[in-house]
């Protein structure tokens, strides 16, 4: 299936009228379209991928009610500047390599795609991303998550995401002698 | 990289101060309020919901995963009840200790840490799919053979660990200690890909019936083996081995009962063979460096690698 590589942003995506069946059209919860590669999208997403094996996308639009607009259009654009992009080495390479991270780093621009985001619109994302079974978009918006979290103490971290701490004192207690080799301050 | 700062360190009443210091609201959660955080930066936060702590465990367990270690993770389980065992849930350890304690006691006792959060993991009886130990200070062999007998029973996936030498990179074989010595366990368990830096002599025991059975990659770095012992062992026990890496790794090679003396490797399923090696025949060294992209033909499934004394 040949995809148009000069595609840019989710605006430009959803004026390109005749790649039809080139496209899926996506209705957000609040009822906007948008159009998203049906090669990109099948790659990217199992749940898509499974909806347009199973003939279930709707060609007036395929109801995504658990997602609002502001997600599904970061989505749609992610998947967009995916198709964009020329994969790096890091990207391809197989399953046999020795890397010190878990997880594959994100590329440059899928750090600045998260960058951007608010707080709020992140974790839309990653509810989006999760609910659609984007692997790699789960990872890169979980990794950016993550280095929310990195180096701060729990005070930090309750702050920064606003977890209310319901532990008495004495149950605190009793996990850091549990776990004292994680809290270790030598 | 945490040890100049204690923030952990806080006791839960200069925890609790410190939360009502801040924008912390504990009778008076904050109405959810997309619109006014919307133009915030991510990591300015605060101010609005606790939206994380409603993702579900499978996509926590990725956010913890990419957590630089273990201990980190596990200090989670302080924020809140829902947190308790999140930590536990990750399929990884790692531990990295990028600087040496200057005591050999604080070395201990960072040792001591990855025995205990091994042994506390060990209880649950689960499988790990990522295993990572950086230490870059002296490791005694009964440690090292303790996480390889851990890995050998619980791993199910990647191996990991490097325990460098501060050796010269280019005169690396001129101060070997021979005296250290481990044995790498055959697997009762999967592990798919192995990388040891172990600066010591790395013993694979024959007497075992077991085999690395799903191992397809493994790297050896700084160490010396034994030729027949690695020979044997990568032609009979690695069925499914892809890629090899020897790097800095002396092969010492003795005369064999038929009289040939090569380090020899056959493989059906090798594709890549890295070498950067000193071979030792009865007291001579030769350098060996190279790197051999193997192609499969199906006439000559058969490959032998070898390197000879001609």
């Amino acid at each position: 299936m040949e995809v148009d590589k000069g595609k840019g942003e989710a605006e430009e995506t959803r004026k390109v009228a005749e790649a039809d069946r080139d496209t899926v059209t996506l209705k957000s919860s609040d009822g906007k379209l948008f159009e998203v590669s049906k090669e990109a999208a099948a790659r990217l997403s199992t749940v898509l991928a499974g909806m347009i094996a199973g003939g279930s996308i709707d060609d007036n639009g395929t109801d995504l009610k658990q997602i609002g607009s502001e997600a599904l259009e970061n989505v749609v654009d992610y998947c967009n500047k995916h198709a964009n992009s020329i994969p790096s080495a890091a990207l391809i390479s197989s399953s046999i390599s020795f890397n010190t991270a878990p997880f594959k780093e994100p590329e440059e621009w899928e750090r600045k795609f998260v960058d951007r985001l608010s707080h709020d619109a992140l974790f839309d994302l990653v509810e989006a991303a999760n609910f659609l079974g984007m692997e790699r978009l789960l990872d890169v918006t979980c990794h950016k998550i993550s280095e929310m979290m990195k180096g701060k103490s729990p005070d930090q971290i309750r702050e920064v995401f606003n977890i209310k701490n319901d532990y008495t004192k004495e149950e605190l207690e009793e996990i850091r002698q549990e776990l004292a080799w994680a809290f270790y301050d030598d | 990289m945490w040890a100049s700062r204690k923030p952990w360190a806080l006791d839960a009443a200069a925890a609790a101060a410190a939360a009502a210091a801040h924008r912390y609201h504990r009778s008076t959660p904050p109405a959810v309020c997309g619109s006014m955080v919307t133009h915030q930066q991510a990591d300015a936060g605060g101010g609005g919901a606790d939206r994380i702590t409603d993702l579900p465990d499978d996509v926590l367990h990725i956010i913890l995963a990419h957590l630089p270690t273990t201990a980190e993770a596990a200090r989670t389980s302080v924020l809140s009840r829902r947190w308790r065992r999140v930590w536990t849930g990750v399929p990884a350890f790692s531990f990295r200790y990028d600087e040496s304690p200057s005591s050999s006691s604080a070395q201990e006792d960072q040792l001591d840490r990855i025995d205990a959060a091994l042994s506390g993991h060990a209880a649950t009886g689960t499988t790990v799919e990522r295993l990572e130990i950086f230490v870059p200070f002296g490791v005694p062999d009964a440690r090292v053979a303790r996480w390889l007998r851990f890995a050998s029973r619980r791993l199910n996936g990647e191996l990991r660990l490097v325990l460098p030498s501060k050796k010269s990179k280019t005169r690396w074989w001129e101060s070997w200690d021979e005296a250290k010595e481990v044995a790498i366990p055959l697997c009762e368990s999967v592990i798919t890909s192995m990388s040891l830096c172990l600066d010591r002599t790395l013993r694979f025991p024959s007497h075992s019936a077991a085999a690395f059975t799903a191992l397809v990659a493994l790297e050896l770095t700084e160490g010396d083996v034994d030729g027949g012992e690695l020979g044997s062992t990568l032609s009979c026990r690695c069925p499914h081995l892809k890629k090899l890496t020897l790097d800095r790794i002396m092969v010492v090679t003795l005369p064999t009962e038929g009289g040939g003396r090569d380090f020899c490797i056959r493989s059906d399923s090798l594709e890549q063979l890295k070498i950067s090696a000193i071979i030792s025949l009865d007291g001579m060294l030769q350098s060996c460096t190279g790197m051999v992209p193997t192609t499969r033909t199906a006439t000559d499934s058969k490959r032998k690698h070898a390197i000879s004394d001609a």
